[in-house]
């Protein structure tokens, strides 16, 4: 049996959760308690803007990467890894 | 109608003469502190294309790599995003009869707190250090007549100025007062 880099995946894709729960707070405070002004606007642009431009260019530069490279085999000789 | 006016309904003699949020120099100090880190990782990125390639190319490195630094420019994002939610949400508001306190603190912690300046006995302005000195911002402290209660405005602009209302506005409302409790005084025990 072995565990591909595409195991790199799980953890960042919890980050991620964390991260649009900590993001839809932010805003849910921003509407409740904010007042509506300019500055608001512009901050939430920058914030929804900056998070889609990031996990697009992640993508982006994830595009041509070989998920299915095995990471660690176990139960086999360590050497035949892709960290050789 | 803000949100903010819905937390503090106002009173049908009340008016208001201030709002006050911390200097800007604080917010824009946060956020040169998060552009200079969030260029680190891209800095280290970029140092690795330029000066080992082949570290790059690495079939298992590669992914890690863009992942990490994906993953922390998002987190800066958000600090960033929450910091200036704390910055616009934390607010004084002097009317011509209350201070009111709005606080955020952290994401789910919020105090509300009003004084009525009447019984503001004290107040007191500081200014300490470069920064404050160079862009005038400092906290203004008022005290009541109770031994603990005190409200801080917290690296507000013009300090001094702001005392200077606070205690302007105080007076008036003892004032006030004072001539509402002789009338009340002459109707209950008479002239």
């Amino acid at each position: 049996m072995s565990i591909t880099i595409g195991a790199f995946l799980v953890p960042y894709l919890l980050f991620l959760a964390l991260f649009v729960v900590g993001g839809v707070v932010n805003i849910y405070h921003m509407v409740k308690f904010g007042t509506y002004t300019l500055p608001n606007y512009i901050a939430l642009v920058i914030f929804l803007g900056g998070a889609a431009v990031m996990i697009w260019g992640t993508i982006a530069l994830l595009a041509g990467v070989e998920w299915a490279t095995p990471l660690l085999t176990i139960g086999s000789d360590p050497t035949t890894t892709s960290f050789q | 109608m803000t949100s903010i006016a819905r937390l503090i309904s106002r009173k049908p003699y009340e008016t208001q003469v201030f709002a006050l949020r911390r200097h800007w120099v604080i917010l824009a100090a946060h956020v040169f502190e998060y552009l200079v880190l969030a260029a680190i990782p891209i800095g280290v990125y970029v140092f690795f294309q330029e000066a080992m390639p082949d570290f790059l190319n690495h079939p298992t490195l590669y992914p890690l790599i863009i992942l990490t630094v994906s993953a922390s420019e998002l987190g800066l994002l958000l600090l960033l995003f929450t910091m200036f939610l704390d910055y616009q949400l934390d607010l004084w508001v002097v009317t011509n009869d209350r201070l009111i306190s709005i606080e955020q603190l952290g994401l789910f912690a919020r105090t509300v707190a009003e004084l009525d300046l009447w019984r503001i006995q004290d107040v007191t302005s500081d200014v300490q250090g470069i920064f404050p000195t160079l862009f005038g911002y400092g906290n203004v402290h008022v005290q009541t007549a109770g031994a603990t209660e005190r409200f801080i405005l917290e690296q507000v602009p013009d300090p001094y100025e702001v005392r200077k209302i606070i205690l302007d506005m105080a007076d008036l409302d003892r004032k006030f007062h004072q001539e509402d409790d002789a009338i009340i005084h002459k109707a209950v025990v008479g002239p």
